[in-house]
């Protein structure tokens, strides 16, 4: 959205609009649904008395997602010592076949989850919300020759988890595709 | 690159209408690995169903009026310390000066806003006033233009005019942890005992007992919000009327008391 459309924009509207895909951004930074909902409320509250200087601004999007990244590395923070101090692990959950479409998303999400947390920020902004290498550099407040190596970085790891495997296809059909062009 | 990352990624349009971009063959998996990323991506967040705008409406304003409170919380706390200060010590008659009458100093009002001003708290032992919060680089004004000022890595001293000033890091392993030491300035009028206590320990109180009187003073506490390892103590006593060499004589006992009383370090 332009920099004249977000302008005109009350805060309301600007959140509404943007409230469904922020989650999904920070369903794949967080990893849970309900977080990811917590996390985007936060940003949004803090947003809130800010926001007729935040809209005027070049790009409120990225202000935005600067606050979500902010945000959540500050929750990974303090979330590191919750579960230093959890006293017993989880129950496992029971196999189910309702279970299975969960599992397959989540495998992904474990994947994610081996990153360092500004190394999952980088591909989630970059891949995912399709930022360019500046503009996650903004988000990120780093160079945008930091992006470009912590999201190299991270492709590489994330290569060598299976979880990617189900969508990729042998090299050979991918070459038979790009000569039918 | 692995045949396992050759990637559909090529115009896949996801599902909130950004489009792919495979233009950027060069970060680390290539075109295709990243393809196969941002199909990963999309097929991950798709399959989350936001809750509906509308029910959310409610709970953020609730959260923006938390916010507000709290805020509004943290000012009147800034505001009201120096004040409270200001009520406890009666507008800042204090005795101390050993066979003088009582030392009075500016009241609070007249400090500028940003800055903590608990008055000179000379005092023999009595009652224990509740710890200083400071915010980082918040000057405390301890009266006669002396003050402190406390950040994440160390304690500043000076005094108005510049004459004197110094800062002792927290971090750099000169002062052990779990210790205490004193610093100790004064005019003709009073002598300042500041101590610095460096430990995981939480101080609420500090003593000084000067040797040749053999009278023990209590010492107020200020420390940083959160606890950031190390606080400080401070409070006016008689002045120190011997000259040098023994005036550099150390005869002053500092104990460092936590909650119920332990004691976190004696100097």
């Amino acid at each position: 959205m332009g920099q004249t459309q977000v302008g005109d924009l009350d805060f309301e509207s600007f959140a509404a609009a943007r409230w469904g895909r922020l989650v999904r951004t920070a369903y794949l930074l967080t990893g849970d649904h309900h977080e990811a909902e917590d996390l985007v409320q936060a940003t949004l509250a803090k947003l809130y008395p800010v926001w007729s200087r935040v809209r005027r601004l070049d790009s409120p999007d990225a202000y935005v997602h600067r606050s979500l990244v902010n945000n959540n590395l500050g929750r990974y923070r303090r979330r590191r010592v919750r579960q230093l101090l959890t006293p017993m692990l989880p129950d496992k959950a029971e196999h189910r076949s309702d279970l299975v479409q969960v599992e397959e998303r989540s495998t992904l999400l474990q994947a994610l989850a081996t990153l360092p947390p500004r190394q999952r920020a980088a591909v989630v902004l970059r891949y995912w919300e399709d930022l360019s290498e500046q503009q996650v550099a903004e988000a990120l407040g780093c160079s945008p020759g930091n992006v470009k190596s912590q999201a190299s970085r991270g492709i590489r790891k994330l290569r060598e988890h299976p979880a990617l495997a189900e969508y990729a296809i042998p090299a050979t059909v991918a070459r038979g595709r790009r000569e039918e062009r | 690159m692995s045949d396992g990352f050759a990637g559909y990624g090529d115009g896949v349009r996801d599902v909130n209408g950004a489009h792919d971009r495979d233009g950027g063959g060069d970060d680390g998996g290539g075109a295709d690995g990243e393809g196969v990323l941002r199909r990963a991506l999309q097929h991950t967040a798709a399959a989350v169903a936001p809750s509906d705008w509308s029910a959310q409406t409610g709970p953020l304003r609730l959260r923006i009026q938390r916010q507000r409170r709290r805020r509004r919380a943290m000012v009147a706390l800034g505001v009201g310390l120096p004040l409270l200060a200001v009520a406890a010590f009666g507008g800042s008659v204090l005795t101390g000066a050993r066979g003088a009458g009582p030392v009075r100093v500016a009241p609070a009002a007249s400090a500028p806003a940003h800055r903590a001003t608990p008055t000179p708290t000379p005092t023999p032992t009595g009652a224990v006033l509740p710890v200083i919060v400071l915010r980082p680089g918040q000057r405390l004004d301890y009266g006669h233009g002396l003050w402190s000022q406390l950040t994440a890595t160390g304690v500043c001293d000076g005094d108005q005019h510049g004459a004197y000033g110094s800062c002792k890091s927290v971090v750099d392993g000169n002062q052990q942890q779990g210790s205490v030491s004193l610093q100790k300035t004064g005019d003709t009028t009073g002598t300042l005992y500041r101590p610095l206590y460096i430990g995981s320990g939480r101080p609420v109180r500090m003593t000084a007992t000067v040797g040749s009187t053999g009278k023990t003073y209590e010492l107020r506490v200020a420390t940083l919000s959160g606890n950031q390892g190390y606080a400080i103590g401070f409070g006016w006593g008689p002045p120190d009327l011997r000259t040098p060499p023994q005036l550099l004589r150390n005869d002053v006992t500092i104990v460092v008391y936590g909650a119920d009383d332990v004691v976190l370090a004696r100097s």
